[in-house]
């Protein structure tokens, strides 16, 4: 169990540059998810904290210690990669095995371990078939089985539930927090679903071109986030997000889109472009126009059971997402208005970073 | 109807790619077993009348008796073919053993590690499997006379290792770029990389290692230029030289297709197991 | 103490250079040192009569073989029984490929009979085709005294000899083809077919717009290895045919063969194998700028 720290963390390939000067502390015994769009440097960072990358400069620490230099195996920790990748030519069993075979212990303790593993991770059944014989699912347990076995200081999952299906992934993933909070141990998950993101994490660490863009828990992720990209990335349905600027006038601010003419209940920013980020179950929609609303046409329904999703054209064929009740009986082509809430909306400068929010909800 | 027409069609398809294949190999080696009657008579059989195996037993000197009390005699080069057969299987074993030895790591290296001037080398690969013998033939003879390698084993087996070692090398960089990229949990599983190439990589390769194997000993095999040029003639004799014998100076037509016969047991045995994972190879992917 | 300890682990360079230096270094040599060799002999006069005498010509030999009759008369043998096996063995690939991939029982063995040709050896295909193809044993002859016309039908002559040579090749090289190209068969998706015969596409419609597209690539590639098989071919004419009739079908390699071996004009000999070098890999660059970066393009 160990408390990671990246300092300045700056890794380039040729010339491309990857992670750009990254601060990062991982607590002992935390759950952090690494999310962000593929190439935005979250693989790579994974990989700089396992020892399989070394970084260009900048430091690794495991409670303090520099291992920066330190093997992967000198590091204690356990990985399971995309896929779940598995040696394709071992049984499950000799996967597993292969974790501790340079771990000096010996048989009975190897033994008890892989059946302490596999009982957790309930795959005793599996234990003598190859990885091609296994699902999707299986392969995965048999990878988490082969992680715990070493009692490693961190767990790295780099996108574990990517390669399966959405019902598999539930599961699963309800299962690997559950399996992190027994065990205790730190435990890093790259991931580039928001979604997996938000159930798994104790914090979200949301990156973008190499950068941090910000790191906080799920809720201040989505309901403060730092920067547009943040808003734009969290969320879903997403974000809407219009375009347009800050005028101030007789000491009241106020968001002037092409269609839009709003006053936010937010402290004044300064005057410029800026973008107005509204969450779709804070965009109201109206049968008449009225002021602060947003003329658009319905694009489409989407009937979700508990609610509706209404995706909406404004007059600039940008689309905006609004939640609705499930009874809502609007049509594709009608004409409605879309108001954003005055009290939960966002506006970000020209740069991206939020220049402040609404009233906390 | 149109169903019965391809199914027609398809069957018809598979005979002709029958027959063109096996068609060749039959008029041949019914020779091995044709009387010496059969074989003076003109115009030439299409099958043997009386199928006799003399010509097997002559080939390794041993007399045989026909069932009409006519003996015919073992061939009077059975001591060359019997030198040459075991000339050619240690000088195949050797080749293939040598071969995997080297070209193993070689092919690992090219097909998953990057490092400077790779492409380069790699076509310096290429163009040694595109070099033709007759081209290298002098210059390894002129080295040969002078190191004292020519008429020896030894020397074949070197310049046997030019051929082998360039081609299966080039199989098997496709081969093992398409393998999973275990190395990463090999590091993590704390293997250091020469025990992650022997111990994980060599093994989950297994198919492409026999694969590579089968095909340097087949190369070996079935040399023939360079062994005419170097042993030829010698106790160094191979199979195929020591058979050259029968085409050139004593036309014996039904102890060549007997000794022929013998140079193809070793291809037949392997043809199984090539057709199921000679296209595991790839050929394709390295000039990519 | 974890900062203490340096990484154990060797970067790819060293790790590298351990494995495949030596072998390389092997390599080298024996790329480097018979075209170094061979190139010393092309610009010198290499006399045996009388002593061993090396006598420094430069490019002269080269010169001779631009000149040489005999030498242009092989580079149009070998260019024809290139451009004949190469056409042969693709289309014969092709076809055998297209068989074995329909589904049959015994496929196994089918495919296990259709690779033996490439198993055997090329001297082995060439005494093979000899008895095949001449007059006093072919099968030719044999059909030709069944159907009542009773004469001997050598093609081994001046005027088929380089087509029997082509066929014996293709035979030989086809099932390599063939079984690569079936590979790639295999991953062509059948839903494509379902959907060429929605869009009522003709055989030769669903062949040229699913089946052969995904094949280009490796068509490209065989057509490479097997042009560079064709032109530094030796074993198999020396075999069948010995250059023969005449000079019908003394190729390259077999001119080199003579002039080095039998005439031991080893300068002239390395000379005219540096042209086949040359002829080898300008073709292979050729075939590459001509038609495979564009297929590589467009994968």
């Amino acid at each position: 169990m160990s408390r990671i720290q990246i300092d300045r963390l700056h890794k380039t390939f040729h010339r491309h540059v990857a992670v750009r000067d990254l601060d990062l502390t991982i607590e002992n015994g935390e759950l952090l998810v690494l999310l962000g769009p593929s190439g935005c440097g979250k693989t790579t960072t994974l990989n700089c904290i396992a020892g399989l990358e070394t970084p260009t400069s900048g430091r690794v620490l495991f409670d303090d210690e520099d291992v920066t230099a330190a093997s992967p195996h000198q590091r204690n920790i356990a990985m399971v990669f995309q896929s779940s990748l598995l040696y394709p030519h071992m049984t499950a069993r000799q996967n597993i095995r292969t974790s501790l075979a340079k771990q000096k212990l010996d048989r009975a303790e190897t033994d008890r371990r892989i059946s302490e593993a596999s009982s957790i991770l309930g795959i005793e059944a599996l234990l003598d078939k190859l990885p091609s014989q296994l699902s999707g699912g299986e392969r995965q347990r048999v990878a988490t089985a082969k992680a715990i076995v070493r009692q490693p200081t961190a767990f790295l999952l780099d996108e574990p539930l990517a390669a399966l299906d959405a019902a598999l992934r539930l599961t699963l993933r309800a299962e690997l927090v559950n399996l992190q909070k027994r065990l205790g141990t730190t435990m890093i998950v790259v991931t580039h679903d928001q979604v997996e993101a938000m159930t798994m994490g104790d914090r979200i660490a949301v990156m973008n071109d190499g950068r941090l863009e910000q790191i906080g828990t799920p809720d201040e992720i989505y309901n403060r986030p730092a920067t547009l990209f943040v808003a734009g990335f969290v969320g879903s349905p997403p974000m809407n997000l219009i375009e347009g600027e800050i005028v101030t006038q007789d000491g009241r601010t106020r968001f002037v889109s092409r269609d839009l003419t709003f006053e936010p209940k937010l402290a004044a920013g300064d005057a410029g472009p800026a973008t107005l980020g509204i969450r779709p179950q804070h965009l109201h929609i109206h049968a008449e126009g009225r002021n602060g609303a947003v003329p658009v046409t319905v694009f489409a329904v989407e009937h979700l059971g508990r609610e509706s999703v209404v995706i909406l054209e404004d007059g600039g064929r940008n689309k905006l997402h609004a939640l609705v009740e499930p009874g809502f009986a609007g049509r594709v082509g009608d004409r409605l208005h879309a108001a954003p809430d005055p009290t939960h909306c966002l506006l970000f400068d020209r740069a991206g970073s939020v220049l402040s929010h609404a009233a906390a909800e | 109807m149109s169903i019965r027409l391809s199914t027609i069609w398809s069957w018809l398809a598979l005979a002709v790619v029958l027959i063109w294949t096996l068609l060749p190999l039959y008029w041949f080696l019914k020779n091995s077993l044709l009387t010496p009657d059969e074989i003076a008579r003109f115009p030439p059989p299409l099958y043997p009348l009386e199928p006799t195996p003399a010509a097997f037993f002559n080939i390794f000197g041993l007399d045989y008796e026909m069932a009409d009390g006519i003996v015919r005699r073992g061939s009077g080069q059975a001591n060359q073919i019997i030198r040459g057969l075991g000339n050619s299987l240690i000088v195949s074993a050797v080749v293939t053993v040598v071969t995997l030895f080297v070209v193993l790591p070689l092919a690992y290296v090219f097909a998953r590690l990057d490092f400077p001037h790779k492409n380069k080398l790699l076509f310096a690969i290429l163009l040694a499997v595109a070099l033709p013998p007759v081209s290298t033939l002098i210059p390894f003879y002129a080295m040969y006379v002078r190191l004292g390698l020519s008429g020896t084993l030894v020397g074949l087996i070197i310049v046997t290792l030019t051929i082998t070692i360039p081609f299966v090398t080039w199989m098997l960089i496709g081969y093992f770029r398409n393998l999973p990229q275990v190395e990463r949990l090999a590091r993590i599983d704390g293997f250091s990389r020469f025990e992650t190439f022997l111990k994980i990589i060599v093994p989950q390769g297994r198919s492409g290692v026999a694969v590579a194997a089968v095909i340097a000993f087949l190369f070996s095999w079935n040399e023939y230029t360079y062994a005419l040029m170097l042993v030829n003639g010698t106790t160094a004799n191979t199979l195929p030289t020591a058979i050259s014998g029968f085409l050139f100076q004593h036309p014996e037509p039904s102890h060549l297709a007997a000794a022929v016969a013998l140079t193809m047991v070793p291809p037949a045995l392997v043809a199984f197991f090539l057709q199921r994972h000679i296209a595991e190879m790839n050929l394709v992917d390295p000039v990519r | 103490m974890r900062a203490a300890q340096r990484t154990a682990e060797l970067s790819n360079l060293q790790f590298s250079l351990l494995l495949a230096l030596p072998v390389l270094v092997f390599l080298l040599l024996v790329v480097a040192y018979p075209l170094g060799y061979a190139l010393w002999m092309s610009l010198h006069e290499i006399s045996f009569f009388g002593g061993y005498k090396a006598v420094f010509v430069g490019v002269e030999h080269f010169a001779d073989v631009i000149g040489d009759r005999k030498f242009k008369k092989s580079l149009w043998v070998t260019v024809r029984f290139t451009l004949e096996s190469v056409a042969l063995a693709m289309v014969a690939g092709l076809l055998i490929a297209l068989v074995l991939n329909r589904k049959m029982r015994f496929a196994g063995l089918v495919r296990t009979i259709v690779i033996l040709p490439w198993c055997i050896s090329l001297y082995g295909t060439g005494v093979i085709f000899s008895y095949l193809a001449k007059g006093q044993t072919g099968i030719g002859t044999a059909i030709a005294y069944a159907l009542g016309i009773e004469e001997a039908v050598n093609v081994v002559n001046k005027q088929w000899v380089i087509e029997v040579l082509a066929v014996g090749n293709a035979w030989n090289m086809a099932p390599l083809v063939a079984f690569f190209l079936l590979a790639n068969l295999k991953t062509i998706p059948s839903r494509l077919y379902d959907l060429a015969a929605i869009d009522r596409m003709s055989r030769l419609e669903t062949f040229l717009n699913v089946t052969l597209p995904p094949l280009r690539f490796t068509l490209f590639v065989f057509t490479c290895i097997t042009t560079v098989l064709s032109m530094k071919l030796f074993d198999f004419i020396f075999v069948l045919s010995g250059g023969g009739p005449g000079t019908a079908s003394a190729t390259l390699t077999y001119r080199i063969y003579k002039e080095s071996f039998k005439d031991l004009d080893l300068g002239y000999g390395a000379a005219m194998s540096f042209m086949l070098l040359a002829l080898i890999l300008g073709t292979t660059l050729i075939l590459y700028g001509l038609w495979g970066r564009r297929e590589a393009r467009s994968i």
